[in-house]
């Protein structure tokens, strides 16, 4: 077992088992918690595939300034425990049914999948891939008009919280 | 690094450039004009004909942008995308003009800036969406688009149910667009790439296919199904539909529903294709059999949409329904999978556009003037407002399908399509859900001109406006439905994709 | 030329549209003024476009022979496949000649029907239906194909039903005058049902509908005679519909329900006509099928000789005159049936002229006689309305085939072509109809114009007829088309001068539709005997004939009027027969009607349709409504349930692509 195998096993164990715990949580400060660890497992997955950047945004986008703001929403909204969100009989039962549907084609996907072998990594090429030069040169040549859409969603997005932001009118 | 094939691609993305132009100049009209917003609607208009002008120009092209090492890039012009970009010109003008006389906008006269902003966030989602020929802009036009219009949906906030119905589709919304992310992820880990040409040329190789394959697929026409309100992914639609402002509910309805066809087309038309051959027929790649899944979806979504509107009460929710239905038929027509099935989506969208609109704009104007949108309440209307009765009868005639409304033309060009490619039992399907719908929507007329009214009603006379506005809506019917020849040359010369 | 059509459109437009608004501009003083307007719009177009089909007849004349025809192609309808429909028009000797009088005789009734509509609450209305009818007609005989033809068949057959119940709470007869529409309407769609089939085949024999495709191909050898003569059996049974032919005809005496301009403009001149037309520009598919030519021929004389027969008895003026045209009508059958097109299109001519006339004579007196149309009636009108009783009278001469009155040209070369090519059986009978014809025109002349007033005096009460007011003559806007039309009678037929008379120029007439006809007359190719001697002979017979009947008509109503009650006496059960229309309209309800109506009553209502198709449309109903229930169930409104949903699909969608594979 090399270091990296072991380092896999590791973050995708907690990521695994985080996100399990999230959803089960009926304190959903404690579910929030949960998923910043979540967070940060995928991040230290994005290091082992050589993603540094991503791993970065990852750690500042959304372990830091998204859970904050879901904090900081759970603190306003101050929920009261869910007793459950199943109202309709039989949903659980329904649920699960589809998360292992869902699973089983999954893993079969990975198990059985030719197509998979098509991807052959070669090491330097993909360190290279994920700095920061790079992909700023990629955004702001061949991807700089994904990158403007991006900023006109903002855009909407920052309108769109203004609205409802505003005052009710009456 | 060249840079020149980047700036040499920028005449391709003329008429994106205007709206986004207009966008930053709504914003600041809006700050500097402070209370005064009468001023939104017209630019909003001089700038929409002013796009309408390159987009035009686009018909003459068939190219596709290039990146900075002169591989194919990411954005098209062709006379297809044109069209599409011309019935969302189009149905925005006449959306600026129903918000003139909407009573739930004139209310939130505060927003204007924000609204006619959002629009055009909408509008530049929806020219991305038609023209983009790589999966990372085609996620981030969506977004665009339905970012914009999760916003709009929820514009008036004045009741709950308008709240619920933005809530609802942020909800959805977020769900499918993270499923469609998922499947490009897919799609991105077997090919390296997300432009759909070098997709296709990598599709060509023998050993794609496969279970993953397939996946990655149906995740991707998840996202897209839900824009087009395609079955199962439509549940959205009556909810957000009813909650909504009328006139989003009528933009939703045509201009973002053709930019999810023209994406669709296009994802499966440029991405899958073998080879065309003489007669037009799309040999796709035996990849995945989109022709019956296209097919099943497509009966699927006819049929639950006519008959959930069956029993609907309510205006906007049978309109809504009904739209569905029509989505239906469209998916049908692409189901074809041949340029005279692409040639009978064109027309269904262009008159389409002009029944929906209309029938939307009556429904609208009705309820400015009685306050509400129940069909119980439409009763005897046929004698108090015999004008907008007309009208509305007319467009719902039209959209049943009936000679000599332009309705019957785009029904019939898609069942010409049909019995040609030898798909008589789709065909005949295809009928009997006609033939439901008509009952739904004969229902509205019964109310307006058989049933008598419970109280007696003054005479109500249309405002010059709403009276124009019609006048423009009405006339594309009937033209259309008898001397349809020009409309069919038109889409006759827009099915060319780049590439084909 | 494609304005003709397109002007009488835009006059229903605009009177359709805005007539009920300018009628009420000004409120009701100021009636007489907006019915100006109306009328001036409603028949100003009719008379541009007949302005215009003039220049285009001059100059269509100007061309050498071989270049009158021309296509209008406004734009293709429709193309699918083989099936290339246009709105195209066809402007041909035979469209000119019937667009001239569509347009013609139409404009005059147009005119003459602003006086006789005067104070109709539904005047806007009436002047919108005529000009719907008129762009329909046109459509009708310009067409260049079937469709466009079909659609101006049903479009005038629209306005005729729309017309016939114009005065849709009025009594008539023993019902009301929607009643007769409805008959009209149901017999004319058995005919359409016959002319629809005719075209299937046309499209599956031709693989075209376009008349010069269709007809290149018909004259060309290589399509059996069985499908000939199904086509024009077909064909032909559309034409009896319209034309009220036998066994179709019992719609047209109650469609004089409508208003008497109605009746001149659609059920004489111009619409009834149209079989004939219809008839005649296929006259290439009928050449082909001898043997159904000759069941036209049959047909047409049958209905010329019955027809006629019942009008010797009918006492309503319109009955009477609705019987001679039906009798006139079998007479262009028999011309089409022996193979003399353009003599039949010259009596429908000369036959819109004189029928025209006479119509618009009977409605000036029915107008003056305050709506009383029994002519037991009438009588002395002559000296009241001077002018009507002459025109009138002229027209009964010409009708009566006197020379040398336009009818005179027509029914004779007729009658001689059906000597010639047909045989002796179809002159005979031909010229007895001539000379009833010429009976009971009088008959109806001499009891409305002549001898003693019979009005005013008896059953005051009962009659609507004058109280003490005299009958007047009618104002000059609906005298004025009367003298035009009677001098049209008069020398109209001039231009259709038998060989005989005039030498070496042939008859002009013909040899200007020469070129429609000439393959159909080549593949006929009967050209019977052909004496200048026996022609002579023959006019000279029917002509004696008919003045004979006149005078015997004379001597009967003015000098011995016991002689016509004393005979009806006599022959009380001929009398009755004809009296009662032969019974046909009783005759349908016992064969046809009742037996649909028993059988649709005890069985199809009782039994099949209450308990099958009730059953059945009920139980999909519940199931379809079963259905819905279950789909608006599930919009629950519940957003995670729509997630689950969408799962749902896509997992379904994955294994559905599995097995499938």
């Amino acid at each position: 077992m090399t270091l990296e195998t072991i380092l896999f096993i590791l973050f995708a164990g907690i990521a695994a088992t985080t996100s399990v715990l999230m959803i089960t949580r009926s304190n959903i400060v404690i579910a929030a918690l949960f998923l910043i660890l979540n967070f940060g497992a995928l991040a230290g997955l994005y290091l082992l595939l050589n993603a540094q950047f991503l791993a970065v945004t990852q750690v500042i986008v959304y372990a830091g300034a998204i859970m904050v703001l879901f904090l900081f929403v759970i603190m306003l909204l101050k929920p009261e425990h869910e007793r459950s969100i199943y109202k309709i009989p039989g949903m659980k039962i329904f649920a699960f049914a589809i998360a292992f549907l869902v699973f089983v084609q999954l893993a079969y996907l990975i198990l059985f999948s030719s197509s998979s072998e098509k991807v052959s990594p070669d090491v330097q090429a993909s360190i290279n891939a994920g700095t920061i030069e790079t992909i700023g040169r990629e955004l702001f040549t061949n991807y700089i008009l994904p990158f403007e859409a991006a900023g006109f969603l903002l855009l909407a997005a920052t309108i769109g919280a203004l609205i409802l932001a505003k005052k009710k009118i009456e | 690094m060249n840079f020149q094939s980047l700036i040499n691609s920028l005449q391709y993305i003329k008429p994106e450039i205007v709206i986004a132009v207009v966008i930053v100049l709504v914003v600041t009209t809006d700050l500097i004009m402070g209370k005064n917003k009468s001023l939104l609607p017209w630019i909003s208009i001089a700038g929409l004909i002013v796009a309408s002008f390159f987009v035009i120009e686009q018909f003459s092209f068939k190219a596709v942008s290039s990146n900075a090492n002169g591989s194919i890039g990411m954005i098209t012009a062709d006379p297809f995308g044109a069209f599409f970009k011309i019935i969302v010109i189009v149905s925005s003008i006449i959306i600026v003009f129903f918000s003139l006389s909407s009573n739930e906008i004139k209310e939130a006269f505060e927003r204007h800036g924000e609204y006619y902003t959002l629009i055009f966030g909408m509008i530049l989602g929806m020219f991305f969406m038609i023209s983009s020929a790589d999966l990372i802009l085609i996620y981030l036009s969506i977004e665009l688009l339905s970012l914009s219009s999760y916003i709009l949906a929820g514009f008036t906030k004045h009741s709950l149910r308008n709240s619920e119905a933005s809530l609802k589709y942020i909800i959805y919304g977020g769900a499918s667009s993270g499923i469609m992310l998922f499947g490009i992820s897919i799609i991105y880990g077997l090919t390296g790439t997300t432009n759909l040409y070098l997709l296709n040329s990598f599709f060509h190789l023998p050993q794609f296919g496969g279970f993953i394959f397939w996946l990655a697929c149906i995740l991707i026409f998840a996202g897209i199904g839900f824009k087009i309100s395609a079955a199962p992914f439509h549940f959205w639609t009556p909810d957000v539909y009813e909650g909504a402002p009328i006139t989003i509910t009528a933009y939703l309805s045509i201009a973002s529903k053709a930019a999810g066809f023209a994406l669709l087309i296009r994802f499966i038309k440029v991405t899958f294709i073998d080879s065309v051959d003489a007669s037009g027929y799309w040999q796709l790649l035996n990849l995945i059999d989109w022709k019956s899944f296209l097919i099943l979806i497509s009966i699927l979504t006819m049929t639950l949409g006519n008959f959930a509107a069956l029993w609907q009460s309510n205006m906007k929710r049978l309109l809504a329904y009904s739209s569905i239905a029509h989505a239906g038929y469209l998916l049908l027509g692409l189901a074809v999978l041949s340029d005279q099935g692409l040639i009978a989506i064109l027309i269904y969208f262009a008159i389409y556009a002009f029944m929906n609109l209309g029938a939307f704009f009556v429904v609208m104007i009705i309820a400015n003037k009685i306050g509400s949108e129940e069909i119980d309440d439409y009763k005897g209307l046929g004698y108090s407002m015999p004008f907008l009765s007309f009208s509305i009868a007319v467009f719902l005639i039209s959209l049943t399908g009936i000679p000599p409304t332009a309705g019957f033309i785009a029904k019939l060009y898609l069942f010409i399509a049909l019995v040609d490619a030898k798909m008589i039992a789709v065909a005949v399907i295809a009928l009997l859900n006609t033939v439901v719908s008509l009952y739904y929507y004969i229902k509205v007329l019964k109310n307006m001109y058989l049933v008598r009214p419970e109280k007696e009603m003054p005479a109500v006379l249309v405002s010059p406006a709403a009276f124009a506005m019609l006048i423009v809506l009405l006339v594309p019917i009937f033209l259309f439905g008898i001397y349809f020849t020009p409309l069919v040359n038109l889409a006759k010369s827009s099915i060319g994709l780049m590439g084909f | 030329m494609y304005l003709t059509v397109l002007l009488p459109l835009l006059g229903f437009i605009i009177n359709g549209a805005f007539g009920s608004k300018i009628s009420a501009i000004g409120g009701s003083a100021s009636d007489r003024r907006n019915e100006k307007v109306i009328g001036i719009i409603g028949s100003g177009v009719i008379g541009l476009s007949f302005l215009i089909t003039i220049i285009a007849f001059f100059q269509t004349l100007a061309l050498p022979v071989e270049e009158r025809k021309t296509i209008i192609n406004l734009f293709t309808w429709l193309k699918v496949s083989s099936l290339d429909v246009g709105f195209a028009y066809q402007v041909d000797q035979l469209s000119l000649i019937m667009a001239l009088i569509v347009t013609g005789v139409g404009f005059i009734i147009h005119v003459y029907s602003i006086g006789y509509m005067h104070g109709d609450k539904g005047f806007w209305r009436f002047f919108a239906y005529m000009n719907l009818f008129i762009f329909a007609m046109m459509n009708l005989i310009l067409a260049d194909n079937f469709v466009l033809l079909f659609l101006g068949w049903e479009g005038v057959g629209l306005c005729s039903y729309l017309l016939i119940g114009f005065w849709y709470d009025k009594k008539f007869e023993k019902s009301t005058t929607s009643d007769a529409a409805k008959k009209a309407f149901v017999v004319n769609r058995i005919g359409d049902f016959g002319f629809l089939l005719g075209m299937f085949l046309i499209y599956l024999t031709f693989n075209s509908l376009n008349f010069n495709e269709v007809f290149t191909r018909a004259s060309a050898f290589g399509v059996p005679e069985t499908t000939f003569a199904f086509i024009a059996i077909f064909l032909f049974i559309g034409a009896t519909g319209k034309s009220a032919q036998i066994p179709l005809f019992v719609w047209l005496p109650d469609a004089m329900a409508g208003p008497t301009p109605v009746s001149a403009l659609i059920h004489a001149a111009t619409m009834v006509t149209a079989g004939v037309y219809m008839v005649a520009r296929c006259s290439i598919i009928f050449a082909s099928a001898p043997a159904i030519l000759t069941v036209v021929a049959v047909i047409g004389t049958l209905t010329a000789l019955f027809a006629a027969t019942i009008g010797i008895v009918q006492n309503d003026i319109k009955k009477v005159l609705a019987y001679s045209t039906i009798s006139q009508l079998g007479y262009m059958f028999l011309a089409m049936g022996v193979g003399a097109f353009s003599a039949g299109i010259f009596h429908v001519m000369t036959h819109a002229f004189f029928k025209a006339l006479l119509f618009l004579g009977a409605g000036s007196v029915i107008h003056s006689m305050h709506h009383e149309q029994d002519i037991q009636h009438y009588g002395g009108l002559r000296k009241h309305m001077p002018k009507t009783a002459g025109t009138f009278l002229i027209a009964a001469l010409a009708i009566s085939g006197i020379p040398p009155l336009s009818g005179f040209f027509s029914k004779d070369e007729i009658l001689w072509y059906s000597f010639a090519n047909g045989g002796f059986l179809f002159w005979l009978i031909g010229a007895l109809t001539a000379f009833i014809t010429a009976f009971y025109m009088f008959r109806l002349y001499f009891l409305t114009f002549e001898g003693k007033e019979r009005f005013g005096h008896e059953k005051p009460a009962s009659t609507r007829s004058n109280r003490g007011e005299h009958p007047h003559e009618s104002p000059n806007v609906m005298v004025i088309p009367l003298i035009i039309l009677a001098v049209l009678s008069a020398i109209g037929g001039f231009i259709g001068i038998p060989e005989i008379f005039s030498g070496e120029h042939g008859n002009i007439f013909h040899g200007w539709l020469e070129p429609v006809f000439k393959n159909a007359e080549r593949k006929l190719a009967i050209y019977g005997l052909h004496t200048h001697f026996q022609e002579i002979l023959l006019m000279t017979i029917s002509v004696a004939g008919a003045a004979g009947s006149i005078f015997f008509a004379r001597y009967i109503y003015l000098r011995k009027p016991s002689i016509a009650s004393g005979t009806a006496k006599k022959f009380k059960s001929i009398y009755n027969l004809l009296w009662n229309k032969y019974f046909v309209d009783e005759l349908y309800d016992a064969t046809v009607i009742n037996p649909i109506v028993k059988t649709s009553d005890s069985f199809l209502w009782r039994i099949a349709d209450n308990k099958i198709i009730d059953g059945l449309v009920n139980g999909i109903a519940s199931l379809i409504e079963s259905a819905s229930v279950v789909i608006r169930k599930m919009q629950t409104g519940v957003a995670q349930f729509y997630a689950v949903i969408m799962m749902v699909g896509i997992a379904a969608a994955l294994f559905w692509i599995v097995l499938s594979l």
